[in-house]
């Protein structure tokens, strides 16, 4: 993702504090206001662009490593071992239920992560590290999902 | 400035203005909604009751909503031009009921609607003279007419499955803010899904493997009865005939319910998706709102009730809600007050990437408007051009998604591969639609595409049709006044006449009465007087137009009816 130099960065634009950990609550709160108050002031597509960012864990995160002008790409053996693992193991899966329990676990792993996101982003180096993980879990659940809609 | 909501739906098409605040839909012909129907088989189109009517399988067109977006004709015309020709008529009939010209509208579009499917609901609009002040998602609209009536705050979701498609969607609903989380679904799922197991079902029961394609049409009107029949019942049975044999067709409870149930899992599944992508958890939800022919079903509130433990609310009358929402919204645009609704990006956008695959550029449920940007480079040295696709749909690989266009950024100076940095915008404006813009930012060239897609009219078709339609102006001018008022009671008139003998014998002399007065009225020119006795006439007719209709549908003689 490609960061444009802006004057105010997402965080402030929302009138938040420049920190990972971010109150779900106050964030929508302040979206709120800010729609609804600052009509013309503020440009409704910057506004979402920075809403749209923050809400998610995991969009977030690559910005606030990108706001540090860390790379988000940069990958581990042992998470490539990792990885290649992972999709090895669900390749073996064979029927829907089993698929279904490996997702949710891969999920419940995913939300850990999170969690431990928040807890080191004093720690930058293990931040990138473990956003590198997450990030790799996203797309592979990501990619198991989109089987679901029919829209064509 | 006066402002009204158009649902412009498959089957019927509704419209509403606010009275004092409150949402109400303009009766044309009697009726709530108007069918979306067009019948070409005189000079000047025909629409609606009128049109089904005619119905002469060489002149009339039905649902041209699914042609929306498609590069085909019909009668000669692209789906846009006969979807104007519906809201012509609304339009006009609008204007002269109320005696006020309509400045400008809020239309609904299906959530899933794609990009070439919106632009063609504009040039639709566009083409009728309408100004199109937003194209809405049709549950967001329902969802604005629910908040508003019940001035609700929380998390909801609208439940709407209709015929032939169905949608989910959750908001949240905060002091006049309506914000989208998540929408999703399934264009093929509904209520004619059901019709079709029941028609396999009798088929089957009965041997019957010779029916004409016109008997299995009307084999289909007859499992749809069976199906909204079945209140409180354990077995519904109709007569059904095929080349002149009569059958018994019959639908259980039982049956009916193990159908049901397919098409409920498949929702279900949907929605925890929905749910997902929302991050809300099912016990999260405040409520859910159902909308869409399908849920009046006596099982539906079972079933749903029973998937998700929540409140249902199914007192919001479906055929009314969205057009309410969206007459709500158009007021609330151009008064600037403080219902605000914030919607999302209903499909997934990408460019197709080396090796056939998906880059996603804007994802699912991003609120819109909103722009973002990727950065591509080049990978041979003094590459000078760089071809693009611009892809819709969920799906990880560039064929299996919708390709709404392919551009070339030609131009690029020669440098070494990897240096040039070639930047993708895409924005989404409020009406969901998308515009991609290219350039290379060390030179600065670039290029603006404009998402015709394959589909749709082309600017010069465009233009063509609205120099046609400028041209006819005068004569749309003039229709607003009296000649106007003339042409179309007198049509209205004739057809009056053409079914008096299928309204009950009681109503027939007062029926008659009346349109001896109105063409008195008519031939002294007391145009003024004209449009109180037509609203008689058209309640009179209106009771009885849905029977007429269905009766005239279901294949029986006309001739038998009135013995002519």
């Amino acid at each position: 993702m490609e960061v444009v130099a802006r004057e105010m960065n997402y965080f402030e634009i929302l009138k938040l504090p420049v920190t990972y950990d971010v109150d779900a609550g106050l964030l929508t709160q302040n979206y709120f206001y800010l729609l609804k108050n600052s009509a013309g002031s503020v440009n409704l597509g910057l506004l979402n662009e920075a809403y749209n960012i923050l809400k998610n864990d995991i969009k977030r995160a690559e910005y606030f490593l990108n706001l540090r002008n860390i790379s988000t790409e940069k990958m581990s053996t042992e998470l490539s071992v990792k990885m290649f693992e992972i999709r090895e193991k669900y390749a073996s899966l064979e029927n829907d239920e089993d698929k279904i329990a490996f997702q949710n676990e891969i999920k419940k792993k995913r939300n850990e992560l999170i969690s431990l996101l928040k807890k080191n982003e004093s720690d930058m180096e293990k931040f990138s590290e473990i956003f590198s993980e997450l990030k790799f879990l996203n797309s592979f659940l990501e990619k198991e999902r989109s089987d679901v809609y029919s829209r064509d | 400035m006066f402002t009204v909501g158009i649902d412009l739906g498959t089957t019927a098409s509704v419209i509403s203005f606010l009275k004092d605040g409150v949402p109400e839909v303009v009766q044309i012909d009697g009726g709530k909604t108007v069918p979306s129907v067009v019948n070409y088989s005189e000079n000047r189109p025909i629409v609606g009751n009128e049109a089904i009517y005619k119905a002469d399988d060489v002149n009339t067109i039905f649902s041209v909503k699914r042609h929306m977006g498609n590069d085909e004709k019909i009668f000669d015309r692209s789906p846009a031009e006969i979807s104007a020709d519906i809201l012509s008529y609304i339009k006009l009939t609008t204007e002269m009921k109320l005696g006020k010209k309509i400045d400008a509208a809020v239309i609904t579009v299906p959530a899933h609607f794609s990009d070439a499917q919106r632009t063609a609901t504009k040039q639709a609009a566009s083409i009728a003279g309408i100004k199109v002040l937003r194209l809405v998602n049709e549950p967001t609209a329902a969802a604005i007419a629910f908040g508003l009536d019940k001035n609700k705050n929380g998390v909801f979701a609208v439940y709407d499955l209709g015929g032939g498609t169905f949608d989910f969607s959750v908001l949240r609903l905060s002091n006049g803010i309506f914000q989208v989380l998540a929408t999703g679904g399934d264009n093929y799922l509904g209520g004619d899904d059901v019709d079709q197991m029941i028609l396999d079902e009798n088929f089957q029961r009965n041997n019957i493997t010779d029916a004409s394609s016109n008997e299995k049409m009307q084999g289909k009107r007859v499992a749809k009865f069976l199906k909204e029949n079945l209140v409180e019942k354990d077995l519904v049975e109709k007569d059904f005939s095929v080349r002149n044999k009569v059958y018994k067709f019959a639908l259980s409870r039982e049956n009916a319910k193990k159908y049901l149930k397919k098409i409920f899992e498949r929702t279900f599944l949907i929605s925890s998706q929905v749910l997902e992508d929302a991050e809300i958890s099912p016990e999260d939800l405040d409520g859910i709102v159902l909308v869409g022919g399908m849920t009046k079903l006596s099982f539906i509130k079972e079933f749903v009730s029973g998937h998700f433990k929540t409140k249902i609310f199914d007192d919001l009358d479906p055929e009314k809600a969205v057009s309410f929402g969206a007459a709500i919204q158009a007021n609330s645009i151009v008064e600037n007050d403080n219902i605000l609704l914030i919607d999302v990006v209903p499909l997934t956008l990408g460019i197709e990437t080396f090796g056939g695959g998906v880059d996603k550029v804007i994802h699912r449920n991003t609120p819109i408007p909103i722009t973002e940007r990727r950065e591509y480079t080049t990978y041979q040295d003094n590459q000078t051009g760089m071809k693009f696709r611009v892809l819709q749909g969920e799906r990880p690989l560039a064929d299996e998604c919708r390709t709404l266009a392919n551009f070339e950024l030609k131009g690029i100076p020669a440098m070494p591969a990897g240096l040039a940095r070639v930047i993708v915008e895409f924005s989404i404006d409020v009406n969901g639609l998308l515009d991609v813009k290219a350039y290379e930012k060390t030179t600065g060239i670039s290029q603006k595409i404009v998402i015709e897609s394959s589909a749709g009219l082309s600017d010069s078709d465009m233009m063509e049709i609205l120099e046609k339609a400028f041209k006819e102006k005068e004569r749309d001018q003039i229709k607003a006044n009296n000649i106007s008022i003339k042409i179309e009671t007198e049509r209205s008139i004739r057809f009056w006449k053409s079914i008096i003998k299928e309204i009950p014998v009681d109503f027939q002399k007062i029926a008659s009465e009346k349109i001896s007065k109105l063409e008195k009225i008519l031939f002294e020119e007391k145009f003024q007087e004209v449009i109180p006795v037509k609203n008689e006439l058209e309640n009179i007719f209106g009771k009885f137009l849905d029977e007429i209709i269905n009766n005239h549908l279901s294949g029986k003689k006309l001739q038998d009816i009135r013995g002519v």
